[in-house]
C-alpha cells in the first residue's frame, strides 16, 4: 500500500495527450492507474524527446525507481516488466553518448527485463502484443531473440502489409539457421511454404524468399559441416600428437628413434663385449 | 430425297435456331425496357454504379495533389422506368432484391405500397398489384439505404487461440481486412394479365469496383478511432482518379503498388517515386561495391547484392484501417510506398542495406523530391538511432538494425 502511495503523486504531475504508439490501447484496457507512466516510457522510446540529456536521464531514473515500486506490488505483470525494459534501453540510449559503463549496465538489465516479461507471459495476463515483441527483439541475446521473433509470428505479426508477416518467417528461419539449429530452421520454412501455399501465394516474388532462405540454410549447414570436420581432424591431430610425447615435440620421426635406439644398443653390447674381453686374461 | 438422318440433324438444328432466337428476342428487349439512372457522375450511371452519401453531409471530391477538389454530389435516387407505357389491362408489380440482409435496404420514393421481407441473407421488397389508375406505376423510384461504419467489427493480429485482438473499426459485415462490401438492388418488374405473368424485365445496380472504392472513402469520413485522435479528413477520389495499377519494374519485388483485393489503385506519382528509389539505390550499391563502406568501428563492410522490396502502396481505406494507425494516411491517398531490404529481417545484410539506402535518398534528395523516413513497429526512428549502436552492438547505427521498411511519400503542399 505504501508503494502505491509513493506512485499517485507521480501520476497526477504527468501530463495527458503522449504520443501514438502501438501500445496505446493495450496499455489504456490492462494498466489502470499506471497508463500514464506507461505511455511516457513509450513515448521516450517512440519519438524525439526534446530536452537535455541530463533533464532526460533525472526523468527516466525517476521512472525507473516508479516502475520498482509498481513491481513491488505487481510482480507477475508481464507487460510492466516489458515497460521496465523499455525504460532501460531508453537509458542505455541518453547514457551512450558519455558513459559506456551505465550504457553497458541499462542494456544488461534491459535483457533481464525482458527476459522476464517473456516468461511471464506464458502464464500471466495481460498478455504480450505483437508489436511488444517486435520492440523486445532487437539486441536481445540470441536464444531470448528468436523466442521473441516466434512469439510475434505465433500472433500474427505487427506489419503495416501482408509482406511483413512472409519476413517475420524470413527472419526466424534466419535466426534458427545462425544459430546452428538447422532442423529447427528447415522445418520453419516447411511452414512457412505450407502457409503460403494454404494462401495461394505460391508462384509469386514470396517464391524467392522461400529459394533464398532454402540456399541459406544448406550454404550454411555445410560450411558448419565443413568447419566441425576441419575442427574434428585438427583436434585429432592434437591427440596423437600428445600421445607421442615430448619427443614428437621436438620433432624427430619415430623411424628415427627407433634406429638411433637400436644402433645405441648395438655399440653398447660392442663396448661391454670389449671391455670384457680385456678384463679377461 | 433427305435421308433419315439429315431430317434429324435439320431438326435439331432447327431447335437450336429457335431457342438463340427466342432468347436473343427477350433479353434485348428487357434491357432495352428498363431505363435506369443511378448517378449524377456519367461514368457511374453508364455502368448503372452507385456510391451512397449520407444525406446531409458535406464531402470533398478529388483526393490527388493536382485535383480540383469540389463538393461530392448529394445523393440522387435509383430511378427505373420501363421505356413504354403498359397496356391499361394488364397489373405490374416490382420487386427489389438484394444480396445482403444487412445492407441495400431501400426507401421507397414511389408512392406504390408493398411489403419487405427479410431471409437468412437478403432483403426484399415486392409492391402490391399495380392497377392502371395507380400514376407513374412503370417508373420505380428509391433511395438506397445508408450504410453504417461499425467500430467493433475490426480486430488485428490472430491473438492467442485464434482470438483476434480488439483494434480500429470497420464497416460491417466487411470481409476483414479486404474491401467494402458489393452493393448491390436486382430490379424486376412482372407485368401481369389475366393473373398471368406475360412480360418480366429485370435490371441489376450494382456498385462496380470504382464505386465501392469510392464509398469506403465516404464510411470513413468524419470517423474517429475508437473515439480517439483526428477525425477522417480524406476527400473522396474521383472514379477518374482510380486506375489500373501500373506495370512494376523489374528491379523491384513484391507487390503492384497496392494490395487490394480491387486490383485497382491511386496512382498520385508512387509508380515514379518508386523508380527514383530504386535507381537511387542501385547506384548507391553498386558505388559501394567498388568503393567500401566501413561502419562506425572502421571496419569494411562486405556489400550484399539486396534487392529492394515493394510491401505497400496504395491502400484501400478498409485495409488502412486493419493495418494502420495513420486515419488519414498518405497511402490512401496514393502518394506513399513501403520499401523493405529483401533480407532476412534482423540479420546484418538487412541493417547494410537499410544504410545504403538511407544514404542513396540523402544524396539524391533534389531528385527524388519526396520526403521518406525509416520506421521500426509503426513509429518513425529517433534522430539518436542514426547515431548510437547500441541494440544490437554491431557497428551499425540502431537505425538501419530496427528499420522494418522505408515510408516514402510525394510532397503535399496541403495535408
Amino acid at each position: 500500500m505504501k508503494h502505491y502511495l509513493l506512485i499517485i503523486p507521480f501520476i497526477l504531475l504527468c501530463s495527458t495527450g503522449y504520443a501514438e504508439t502501438p501500445f496505446n490501447e493495450l496499455f489504456d484496457t490492462e494498466l489502470g492507474n499506471f497508463t500514464e507512466l506507461a505511455d511516457r516510457v513509450a513515448s521516450y522510446h517512440s519519438e524525439n524527446i526534446d530536452l537535455p540529456v541530463n533533464t532526460r536521464i533525472n526523468e527516466l531514473e525517476a521512472l525507473a525507481i516508479n516502475i520498482d515500486n509498481i513491481l513491488k506490488i505487481k510482480s507477475d505483470n508481464p507487460v510492466i516488466w516489458f515497460i521496465k525494459g523499455l525504460n532501460h534501453s531508453n537509458l542505455a540510449a541518453a547514457y551512450s553518448s558519455d558513459n559506456i559503463d551505465k550504457k553497458d549496465f541499462h542494456i544488461h538489465e534491459k535483457d533481464v527485463a525482458y527476459k522476464k516479461a517473456m516468461d511471464l507471459d506464458m502464464g500471466h495476463s495481460p498478455h504480450l502484443t505483437p508489436s511488444i515483441y517486435a520492440s523486445i527483439k532487437h539486441g536481445m541475446p540470441e536464444r531470448e531473440r528468436i523466442h521473441a521473433i516466434q512469439q510475434e509470428l505465433l500472433l500474427g505479426g505487427n506489419g503495416d502489409n501482408d509482406s511483413y508477416y512472409w519476413q517475420l518467417h524470413w527472419s526466424n528461419i534466419s535466426a534458427l539457421e545462425q544459430a546452428g539449429q538447422f532442423d529447427a530452421a528447415q522445418k520453419a520454412l516447411e511452414n512457412m511454404k505450407r502457409e503460403l501455399k494454404e494462401q495461394h501465394l505460391t508462384n509469386t516474388d514470396y517464391d524467392k524468399i522461400v529459394e533464398r532462405a532454402q540456399h541459406d540454410i544448406d550454404q550454411t549447414r555445410s560450411l558448419k559441416n565443413s568447419e566441425q570436420k576441419e575442427k574434428l581432424a585438427a583436434e585429432t591431430k592434437i591427440a596423437d600428437e600428445r600421445i607421442d610425447g615430448p619427443i614428437s615435440e621436438v620433432g624427430i620421426p619415430l623411424w628415427a628413434i627407433f634406429i638411433i635406439s637400436t644402433l645405441s644398443l648395438l655399440a653398447l653390447a660392442i663396448y661391454e663385449f670389449k671391455i670384457r674381453r680385456k678384463k679377461q686374461p | 430425297m433427305p435421308s433419315g438422318r439429315m431430317i434429324h440433324y435439320g431438326l435439331i438444328l432447327g431447335v437450336i435456331s429457335y431457342t438463340l432466337l427466342v432468347a436473343h428476342a427477350t433479353a434485348e428487349p428487357h434491357q432495352r425496357h428498363l431505363k435506369v439512372t443511378t448517378s449524377t457522375d456519367r461514368d457511374s450511371n453508364a455502368a448503372q454504379s452507385f456510391i451512397v452519401v449520407p444525406a446531409g453531409k458535406i464531402i470533398p471530391e478529388g483526393i490527388t495533389k493536382d485535383s480540383n477538389t469540389k463538393n461530392l454530389a448529394l445523393q440522387i435516387p435509383f430511378i427505373v422506368q420501363l421505356s413504354e407505357k403498359p397496356d391499361d389491362d394488364t397489373l405490374l408489380q416490382w420487386t427489389v432484391s438484394t444480396s445482403s440482409k444487412y445492407y441495400g435496404g431501400i426507401n421507397l420514393l414511389s408512392k406504390f405500397k408493398g411489403t419487405k421481407t427479410k431471409s437468412q441473407t437478403t432483403y426484399t421488397w415486392q409492391s402490391r398489384m399495380l392497377e392502371p389508375s395507380i400514376f407513374e406505376r412503370h417508373i420505380l423510384v428509391f433511395n438506397p439505404q445508408s450504410i453504417n461504419h461499425d467500430t467493433s467489427v475490426y480486430k488485428k493480429g490472430k491473438g492467442r487461440n485464434n482470438k483476434r485482438q480488439r483494434y480500429g473499426g470497420g464497416t460491417r459485415l466487411i470481409d476483414d481486412k479486404k474491401y467494402n462490401p458489393r452493393l448491390s438492388y436486382d430490379v424486376t418488374l412482372d407485368i401481369i394479365k389475366n393473373k398471368k405473368t406475360i412480360n418480366s424485365f429485370n435490371t441489376i445496380i450494382r456498385m462496380d469496383n470504382k464505386d465501392m472504392i469510392r464509398q469506403e472513402y465516404i464510411n470513413h469520413y468524419e470517423i474517429t478511432r475508437y473515439g480517439l485522435g483526428e477525425n477522417g479528413n480524406l476527400p473522396i477520389p474521383k472514379r477518374s482518379e482510380i486506375s489500373e495499377p501500373p506495370a512494376k519494374s523489374d528491379k523491384i519485388l513484391g507487390n503492384a503498388l497496392t494490395e487490394s483485393e480491387y486490383g485497382l489503385l491511386i496512382n498520385d506519382g508512387i509508380s515514379k517515386l518508386t523508380i527514383k528509389i530504386v535507381n537511387a539505390y542501385e547506384a548507391k550499391k553498386a558505388f559501394y561495391k567498388k568503393n567500401k563502406l566501413v561502419n562506425l568501428d572502421n571496419k569494411r563492410l562486405e556489400i550484399p547484392d539486396s534487392q529492394l522490396w515493394l510491401s505497400g502502396g496504395w491502400r484501400n481505406p478498409e485495409r488502412n484501417e486493419w493495418y494502420s494507425n495513420a486515419l488519414n494516411g498518405i497511402h490512401q491517398r496514393g502518394g506513399a510506398v513501403d520499401i523493405i531490404i529483401n533480407e532476412p529481417p534482423g540479420h546484418i545484410n538487412a541493417s547494410i542495406g537499410y544504410w545504403i539506402l538511407w544514404q542513396a535518398l540523402e544524396d539524391n534528395k533534389n531528385a527524388i523530391d519526396g520526403f521518406w523516413q525509416l520506421e521500426t513497429n509503426g513509429r518513425p526512428m529517433r534522430t539518436d538511432e542514426f547515431r548510437i549502436d547500441i541494440e544490437p552492438q554491431n557497428g551499425i547505427p540502431d537505425a538501419f538494425d530496427k528499420a522494418d521498411h522505408l515510408h516514402a511519400n510525394i510532397k503535399y503542399t496541403t495535408p
